[in-house]
């Protein structure tokens, strides 16, 4: 992920921390992609003022992200959820070979249901449709 | 008139998610855009990057301008 994305992820998390005038400056470099004059243009103010909301913004975020880890905990979430449910599948394919074993087979279609639903907060597939 | 192709970002929170979008660089950003030309999740590993090739070839002959992100992007793609 290249930096100005990263940027976008954490602005996501931290951005209500910032004030609204900042938020909204950071909004349009780092999600919509502006560049520092045309938020100049759009806003009435200089262009070294952009870069330097910008900048101020930025820093902000770094340091909240390295007080808190928010986003880094989060993938860690979701990759960990991502393994769980590999273990989960394992399991229920030696399940399904062993007759006695139906039992522990419908606990783990439970728990993969239950991973699914997890998931589904990371999954963001439905932008993808109406492409 | 300067014509850029751009990103704009969709998904939620905690999932980033852009589209690759044609947009003349004074359109406020109430979201008019000329035309979508492909999206970039960056949420996937590797990367999704899915774009429309042909508009994109015959865009920048038009004279419209990648940003420095979406070249990155377009570069990674095999596009540029």
């Amino acid at each position: 992920m290249s930096k100005k994305l990263e940027y976008g992820v954490l602005l996501g998390i931290y951005g209500p921390l910032l004030t609204d005038k900042q938020r909204q400056i950071m909004e349009l470099y780092y999600d919509d992609d502006l560049s520092l004059g045309e938020i100049a243009d759009d806003l009435g103010i200089s262009r070294q003022g952009v870069h330097d909301a910008i900048k101020k913004g930025s820093d902000a975020l770094d340091e909240y992200e390295e007080k808190l880890g928010l986003s880094k905990t989060e993938t860690q979430r979701h990759n960990d959820l991502l393994e769980i449910k590999e273990l989960a599948l394992a399991v229920l394919d030696e399940c399904q070979q062993k007759n006695y074993a139906r039992a522990i087979a419908q606990k783990t279609i439970t728990l993969l249901e239950e991973l699914d639903k997890k998931l589904e907060e990371y999954e963001i597939s439905q932008y993808i449709d109406d492409v | 008139m300067a014509v850029k192709i751009r990103l704009r970002r969709m998904g939620a929170k905690k999932a980033p998610f852009y589209r690759i979008v044609v947009a003349d660089s004074r359109y406020p950003r109430d979201g008019r855009f000329i035309e979508e030309v492909g999206y970039y999740d960056p949420t996937k590993d590797p990367s999704v990057i899915k774009v429309d090739e042909e508009k994109i070839k015959s865009w920048i002959a038009n004279g419209a301008q990648p940003t420095d992100s979406v070249k990155a992007i377009l570069k990674k793609n095999g596009t540029l």
